[in-house]
């Protein structure tokens, strides 16, 4: 990506809330892959995700940009998160707190993809009000100590842009990161 | 044959969906394969010949999934059919009712009309709207 266009992966299991959070914050028009789901998973939703979802987030006019790519949930789509995570400089991993039943799959997800794509993370923990419980989840995942974890309403917009806030968060200590290590070569 | 869905083989007067599968490859000359999958990634029915591969209604899903997207670059708003154009022929993907999406491996030379108007002539059948 650009100096100051980003690339974010926003992953997660089946409903946990990745297309309502691009929806709630991108600025241009969603292209979403949005079809009716079948069997089991209509009890779940009524929509879902079968390629993509991608949205973006600009601050100050144009200077920094955000691309959010969402990923379906489901394994059986697998092929299109390895297809996605390409030059990503972010992943947004999205959570259902209240969907229990994802979390052992998804801590196993989470880790195998960061340990992989070498980029920082914000897990998003959806319908989840307390920062304190939504860390807590987090860390069972298997999160890391500085990875930046949201508690979110991800049907509320304001709560999408808290996660939004996260990334750009992340963001620039990622870069100043880069900065230090660069300017530390220079010196040595 | 081979059926994906269990609900497919009731005895009723629409005959199995694997069986119309089968007839559309022995009856279309250049039809080499045929699946039926749902539109969010489950496969429904294939013809005898064609592998079992839940990958395949999953990509089949993705595919459509975004060729929709793609027909609005072009103003369009109602997909009518993808072609993968491929150095073994082709593979036809044609939305099939609201819910399915019918794949068709073909030769290069498969006479297009006419396997539409097959397909056409059971589409409710293919559609699972009938019977």
């Amino acid at each position: 990506m650009s100096d100051h266009t980003f690339k974010i992966l926003v992953t997660g299991p089946f409903a946990a809330g990745k297309t309502s959070l691009i929806q709630s914050v991108s600025q241009t028009q969603v292209i979403s892959t949005d079809v009716v789901t079948s069997g089991d998973e209509s009890d779940v939703k009524a929509h879902t995700t079968v390629a993509m979802d991608f949205g973006t987030y600009s601050i100050e006019g144009d200077d920094v940009r955000l691309l959010l790519f969402g990923t379906p949930g489901q394994p059986r789509f697998r092929f299109m998160t390895n297809i996605l995570k390409g030059d990503v400089d972010i992943v947004a991993f999205v959570i259902d707190a209240e969907a229990r039943q994802t979390h052992p799959g998804a801590g196993v997800e989470l880790r195998s993809l960061l340990a992989e794509l070498r980029v920082p993370a914000v897990i998003a923990v959806n319908r989840c009000d307390d920062l304190e419980i939504a860390k807590r989840l987090a860390r069972s995942l298997g999160a890391l100590d500085g990875e930046a974890v949201v508690a979110c309403q991800l049907n509320d917009p304001d709560s999408g842009r808290e996660v939004v806030v996260e990334i750009l968060i992340t963001l620039l200590a990622k870069i100043e990161r880069s900065e230090l290590a660069t300017s530390g070569a220079e010196v040595a | 044959m081979v059926a994906g869905d269990p609900a497919q083989s009731k005895v009723t007067t629409a005959p199995p969906l694997a069986f119309v599968l089968d007839e559309l490859v022995e009856v279309v000359d250049g039809v080499h394969g045929s699946l039926v999958a749902s539109i969010d990634g489950f496969a429904v029915a294939r013809n005898a010949s064609m592998p079992n591969s839940a990958a395949h209604a999953a990509l089949l899903a993705a595919g459509m999934g975004l060729a929709h997207q793609l027909a609005g670059i072009g103003g369009g708003r109602e997909l009518r059919q993808l072609v993968i154009d491929h150095d073994e022929g082709l593979l036809l993907l044609w939305p099939i009712g609201p819910k399915r999406v019918l794949a068709l491996l073909t030769t290069r030379r498969v006479d297009q009309s006419h396997l539409r108007r097959f397909v056409q002539s059971r589409a409710a059948w293919l559609a699972g709207e009938s019977g």
